[in-house]
């Protein structure tokens, strides 16, 4: 549930440790504090996750999080009510930071590019969150 | 679409206040503060949300503002103020809707309207 202090509830944290634990490219789950997980992958390098619960992810969250997170991998907002705006998507593909929803998360997390993951549609277009 | 004509204030705030009954009706039950979002972060409850707001909270909305543009002459200048926070809001979300913006720019709905409505039928 989107609040506006953006931090997520207990419940929505447990949600996604629980949910990113059962996924098939992970090996465990460390909550590094303050929202800030590291997913061990098989086979692949670990990601740094900022979790959040913004309504919208803003450019200035993204440059926020990167700021405070040096070896951030990826800023995820959890409720599929969020999205992010297209400014914070390019700028975190530029640096290498993936922009996405929890849903899209699982989808990256097979990638070793895991930033640039986009989810296509049955038609294959690609599926951003722009709208709100 | 202008609106309807009204005779007086009292009439003018009573149809935006029947619109916004429905509307909150809308954002209580499907909005991203909705019960689901909070047990469930997937749910696809966020798909009638959209299609909701979509087809009855931005038209009410469009319904609201020119309406009270229409009848603006029953209005002092305070509840005209009041009204353009409301008018500021409805357009940013209907903006927000076909494209995010940063959320700072995005005025939620004031409270401050819907008093005026409410004291006013009082």
């Amino acid at each position: 549930m989107p609040n506006n202090s953006g931090i997520p509830s207990w419940k929505s944290i447990q949600f996604f440790e629980n949910a990113i634990a059962t996924h098939n490219a992970v090996e465990s789950v460390t909550n590094r504090g303050e929202n800030v997980f590291i997913i061990n992958r098989k086979g692949h390098a670990p990601v740094v996750v900022y979790l959040t619960d913004v309504y919208t992810v803003g450019i200035a969250d993204v440059i926020d999080a990167m700021t405070r997170i040096p070896d951030l991998g990826c800023v995820v907002t959890i409720s599929n009510w969020n999205g992010y705006t297209q400014a914070a998507k390019d700028h975190g593909v530029q640096n290498h930071v993936g922009v996405f929803l929890f849903a899209e998360l699982m989808g990256a997390l097979n990638r070793d590019d895991f930033w640039a993951y986009v989810k296509h549609d049955d038609d294959g277009n690609p599926v951003y969150h722009y709208r709100g | 679409m202008a609106g309807p004509q009204f005779t007086d204030a009292k009439s003018l705030f009573a149809f935006a206040e029947k619109l916004l009954i429905e509307n909150r009706a809308i954002h209580q039950k499907y909005g991203p503060e909705c019960a689901a979002a909070a047990t469930n972060p997937l749910s696809e409850g966020a798909i009638l949300w959209s299609l909701r707001k979509c087809e009855t909270i931005l038209p009410n909305n469009e319904k609201i503002v020119n309406t009270f543009a229409r009848n603006h002459d029953y209005l002092s200048a305070e509840q005209w103020k009041t009204f353009v926070e409301f008018r500021e809001h409805a357009l940013a979300l209907k903006r927000n809707t076909y494209e995010r913006m940063d959320r700072e720019i995005v005025p939620r709905f004031p409270q401050s309207f819907q008093e005026m409505l409410v004291s006013y039928a009082k």
